[in-house]
């Protein structure tokens, strides 16, 4: 489970995350919604010990997200962070000697759903490749937490339906899943629940059908008029 | 991969599908399990788990711990009757949504038989 009460984080001159509030179910798939600069990303980094709250806390299993947590906890970051000069190859032997809870079998299959070439360097692939390569790394753990940070964002439409087959796939649904992300079109169906931040603060925190039923719309429908897109 | 309307709860729209595959006879025993399911219809395994549920709640599947979820044969007859009486209603609807009368609707089938 996941707690956060009274989170807020303030970067110098900007209050990123303002007072949230908010329980995840363990096993849950939550949609963490909305456009750039909401806070999705301060959310993320705080839940993975990147960043310490400014005020209030933040929780994991009752903990507070550290290398204990880290260890259960599989982060796709925003961000390319693999080492250009290296190859799949090697960046998959480091991670999978790294997590202690690496599914090689998994692995496999991940691999050829998301068309993973081991022998190229990370520097030689395009930029949906690498989004594909970093979410494999992370997907191929059998982590009890999952944070993905926009993994579809500037991606190709291919690229893009590999890593939603990907996703589906490799779910057990007992693992705790956020997704954040700014495009809500086709992932939507993958929610169970969706949290709209707006401006750093909790805006609306739902179960995704509920939401369907009351609005007879869908997410992105509702995603559009909250941001008045 | 099946194609969900977004604008109506996912779980209904599982619930409505699996109905209409257990009148169809395609599930006769044994149900695909949650997974299997979720995986054919690329979606959250949790939506199905609710969608079983809900049909569970119905009494229209059985969930056994261990070997899965069967259909309750004994509501085959009763749901196929049900969801004819639906598309019946729907198609009448929109024949009344034309202006078409009681007498008129049963003048045009008639002459379809004939």
């Amino acid at each position: 489970m996941i707690e956060a009460i009274e989170l807020t984080k303030i970067y110098p001159g900007v209050e990123a995350l303002s007072d949230v509030t908010l329980e995840i179910k363990k096993g849950s798939f939550v949609g963490l919604v909305g456009p750039n600069g909401s806070g999705k990303s301060t959310f993320l980094k705080l839940l993975m010990g990147m960043l310490r709250p400014t005020s209030g806390t933040v929780t994991i299993d009752y903990r507070k997200p550290g290398w204990k947590t880290r260890k259960f906890t599989a982060y796709v970051p925003e961000i390319d962070t693999l080492y250009s000069w290296m190859r799949v190859e090697e960046c998959i032997g480091w991670y999978s000697s790294y997590f202690n809870d690496w599914n090689k079998k998994k692995a496999e299959m991940l691999q050829s759903v998301l068309g993973i070439k081991r022998f190229r360097k990370v520097g030689e692939l395009s930029r949906g490749f690498r989004a594909r390569l970093r979410l494999f790394l992370a997907l191929s753990r059998d982590a009890k937490v999952f944070l993905l940070d926009e993994p579809l964002s500037g991606i190709d439409p291919a690229s893009r339906e590999r890593i939603e087959e990907a996703i589906v796939k490799s779910l057990e649904g007992n693992e705790t899943v956020i997704f954040s992300t700014h495009i809500v079109k086709e992932v939507e169906k993958l929610f169970d629940s969706v949290i709209f931040l707006k401006e750093g603060a909790v805006f609306l925190h739902r179960d995704a059908d509920e939401l369907r039923a009351e609005y007879g719309k869908g997410i992105e429908e509702i995603f559009r008029e909250v941001y008045n897109e | 991969m099946y194609n969900f309307r977004m604008d109506r709860p996912i779980y209904i729209q599982i619930m409505e599908l699996v109905k209409r595959r257990i009148v169809r006879g395609e599930y006769a025993g044994s149900l695909p399990t949650v997974r299997e399911l979720a995986l054919e219809l690329e979606v959250n395994p949790n939506t199905v788990a609710r969608a079983y549920r809900e049909l569970e709640r119905e009494g229209i599947i059985r969930a056994r711990v261990g070997s899965g979820s069967f259909v309750n044969e004994e509501k085959v007859e009763e749901l196929k009757k049900e969801l004819v009486k639906e598309a019946f209603e729907e198609f009448l609807l929109s024949l009344k949504e034309l202006g078409l009368e009681k007498e008129k609707i049963k003048e045009i089938l008639e002459g379809l038989y004939d």
